[in-house]
């Protein structure tokens, strides 16, 4: 597979129609088309870099793209987010969600709302939504459900509990489920987690247990940069101090 | 990598037992600061050393809002005292240099800060700025053109030329100059960004011209390994 | 920019809610410090403190000035207590923020109304020549009690700070540079450390070393600056709901207990510094 020669790590302005080429003539499916993902730029008839990290490639599809890890937000459609209640127009909610620009919330935008029968939710609320529109030359904008099926999918306003930060790339390693640091404190504690891809992680441990919720929220903070095994004895440490 | 030029022979000992083409030794630290969405700390021999913390893209003022970009801010506050005239300048000059950089089209209407603060100050103060700016950026993961890196040299009274001058061997100078130079291999002869002050011959401006070219790829293949070890130590887990 | 309400009434619910069982958002105690960790720098008089992610770094430099002509035998201590951007997007340079003005303040009142440097050593010649002592503290990183922060790097400075000898010789003053001959500690009367309480609702619930979300969650805050001796130097509470004297009697109480660990560490890291 072509996967060994794309864990190249590129930096800004280096070139990256080279190894194009050298995955190509491993592969015998469609090399003409390129689809360039974020981190990537075409000027003329060469591909540069634009951003620092690892150079990932889907060889079925001929994808590529620079996987990094930041802390700013920008947003995409489709990425579930968590965010602020800022303001309340008459249209629709202000989100905070992270991003350079406030993302709107319609305040349609919910499972069942109807004109008459909306969910009313206050300044400070905490939601988790989905991006619906994502471009840079306009505000975002999120939604509480799927528009498809009109069900909330697990959508709305998050009541209780704790947030956290963490990196974008933990959040999306988290959602991804290779990394097994839920599963692992799942063995110990009922717990419920969101996870946002703008890099808030919501964590409640039920309304009396503020201790589990803090502890969980550590645990999850800590076990960025752990692999399976540090996981496991980090949260038993944890569990046996407790 | 020596030069051929008779006035830049490498058995000059400089004070701190450096030759006259060797850099200090640099170290780079990124991500250390947690209110910023990137930073980095970019340090020659632990003497002189500037910090560097980026916001954005965040939003933007009113007043300073671009339509089709992003709009730079830069900021710039010296290790002793309050800013000056003389960091107003430094200001100046990093803003346009990094406005050339910053791929700010891919983010209109917003606002890119970079925010520097010289902690330890021993000479080209300048280079490593635009350096821990470059690893802040990266660290913050904007989108840029290019990387670049900078690299002081100084003419001494005896025209001999010092890359990576200290503080005390800057205040010796006759002239001093500071290039920085990107990672595109075709830009090899076409610096980013270049100021020079005091009195100097053309020759004695190729002559660092050349120096400063050697010293700023050493510069980029030491950030290139920082950030390659920064990211297989994250992949391991 | 300026984001201020940007915490959400999740978490400041559940802030309130977890103190009320005793539990603090980032897992210590009610009266637990942040790890306190003390660097210095190559030249002499440069400390780097973190408590917690709170990152400070206190530079102290000298120059030969002037004296004010009302104290002609007095040398100069002046402090740049500045909050820039980098520390948090909250600060914004020229706008100074109601908790920048505080720091400044507190930190004027703690060093300087106290006389914590001996001025009268800092003079060369009577009217003519006296050392400017430039306390610069940058603030290079905000998770809440930069106060406490910068007080603890401040000292650590103080203490390791050496300004190059001079001599006089009847009318002309010779500075020497730091090769010719060994420069000199400042002459510190003595070491004030400030130890602040954040309050929460009516002031029943109270916690040591606040972390930047209990700071913009808190109701009140109480700062005290104590010296080796454990004497009180400056109690500062800056708005805020009321509190009652035995709330403070308890503060004074336990603040003599944290000062004595904070001075330990310091003195450690000084110590380490001479060798």
């Amino acid at each position: 597979m072509a996967q060994v020669k794309s864990h190249k790590i590129v930096l800004p302005g280096e070139q990256v129609s080279d190894l194009f080429e050298n995955n190509q003539n491993e592969e015998s499916n469609n090399s003409e088309v390129i689809c360039l993902g974020p981190g990537l730029l075409q000027t003329g008839d060469q591909i540069q870099a634009i951003n620092s990290g690892v150079l990932r490639h889907i060889p079925k599809t001929n994808k590529y793209w620079v996987q990094g890890n930041k802390r700013k937000y920008t947003p995409a459609t489709g990425e579930p987010v968590i965010g602020v209640i800022t303001a309340k127009h008459a249209e629709g909610y202000r989100v905070d969600i992270g991003s350079a620009h406030q993302a709107t919330l319609p305040l349609l935008a919910f499972e069942g709302a109807t004109k008459r029968n909306k969910p009313n939710l206050s300044i400070g609320a905490l939601i988790y939504a989905k991006v619906s529109i994502a471009n840079k030359d306009m505000d975002p904008e999120i939604e509480c459900y799927n528009s498809d099926t009109g069900k909330s999918e697990g959508f709305g306003e998050l009541k209780n509990g704790f947030t956290i930060r963490a990196s974008l790339g933990f959040c999306h390693r988290l959602l991804t489920s290779d990394t097994p640091i839920l599963s692992i404190i799942g063995q110990y504690l009922p717990f419920e987690v969101a996870i946002g891809l703008n890099g808030h992680i919501w964590v409640n441990a039920g309304e009396e247990s503020h201790k589990k919720t803090v502890m969980i929220g550590n645990a999850i903070e800590n076990a960025e940069h752990l692999n399976h095994n540090e996981c496991q004895a980090m949260v038993k440490e944890l569990m046996n101090r407790a | 990598m020596t030069n051929q030029d008779t006035k830049t022979p490498n058995n000059i000992q400089r004070p701190d037992r450096r030759t006259a083409t060797q850099i200090r030794p640099l170290s780079c630290k990124q991500g250390f600061l947690t209110q910023v969405d990137g930073s980095a700390q970019f340090a020659a021999s632990n003497r002189s050393t500037v910090i560097c913390g980026i916001y954005g893209p965040t939003e933007v003022k009113p007043q300073d809002e671009i339509l089709d970009k992003a709009f730079i801010d830069v900021k710039y506050r010296p290790d002793v005292g309050i800013p000056g005239t003389k960091d107003t300048l430094s200001k100046v000059v990093l803003r346009d240099t990094f406005k050339h950089i910053i791929m700010r089209s891919l983010h209109p209407r917003t606002m890119i800060q970079l925010n520097f603060q010289v902690t330890q100050s021993d000479g080209s103060i300048e280079a490593l700025a635009i350096n821990a700016g470059v690893m802040a950026l990266i660290d913050a993961g904007v989108p840029l053109k290019y990387t670049i890196a900078a690299v002081s040299c100084c003419i001494d009274v005896d025209g001999n030329a010092l890359l990576d001058p200290t503080q005390d061997e800057m205040n010796d100078a006759v002239s001093i100059h500071t290039f920085a130079f990107s990672n595109i291999e075709s830009d090899n002869n076409t610096p980013i960004y270049s100021n020079s002050t005091g009195k100097f011959s053309l020759e004695e401006y190729k002559m660092c011209f050349e120096l400063c070219k050697v010293g700023a790829n050493k510069i980029l293949a030491f950030m290139k390994t920082c950030i390659e070890t920064k990211i297989s130590q994250l992949n391991q887990s | 920019m300026g984001q201020e309400n940007k915490i959400s009434n999740n978490n400041r619910e559940f802030l309130l809610s977890a103190l009320k069982s005793g539990t603090r958002v980032d897992g210590r105690g009610i009266y637990d410090y942040r790890t306190l960790r003390i660097e210095f720098g190559e030249t002499s008089g440069t400390v780097y403190t973190y408590l917690g992610n709170t990152k400070v770094l206190v530079k102290i430099s000298s120059q030969v000035v002037r004296p004010y002509v009302d104290r002609p035998t007095e040398g100069i201590v002046q402090f740049n207590t500045e909050i820039a951007t980098l520390a948090s997007p909250v600060f914004d340079a020229g706008k100074p923020t109601q908790m920048e003005v505080n720091i400044s303040r507190t930190i004027e009142k703690v060093f300087h109304r106290n006389r914590v440097v001996d001025t009268e050593s800092l003079c060369i010649l009577a009217n003519r020549k006296v050392w400017n002592i430039r306390v610069d503290v940058h603030f290079l990183d905000y998770d809440g009690n930069m106060l406490d922060a910068a007080c603890i790097g401040i000292v650590a400075a103080l203490k390791t700070f050496k300004r190059p000898d001079v001599t006089v010789d009847g009318e002309e003053a010779i500075i020497h540079s730091i090769l010719d001959k060994p420069p000199v500690p400042l002459s510190i009367n003595y070491a004030p450390i400030c130890v602040t309480f954040g309050f929460f609702e009516d002031g029943e619930y109270m916690i040591l070393d606040p972390g930047s979300l209990e700071e913009q969650v808190q109701t009140a805050s109480l700062t005290m600056a104590l010296n080796n001796q454990s004497e009180v130097c400056t109690i500062n509470k800056a708005g805020g709901i009321p509190l009652s004297l035995d709330q403070v009697l308890r503060c004074i109480k336990i603040a003599t207990a944290k000062i004595e660990e904070i001075h330990s560490i310091i003195n450690e890291a000084v110590a380490s510094q001479k060798k």
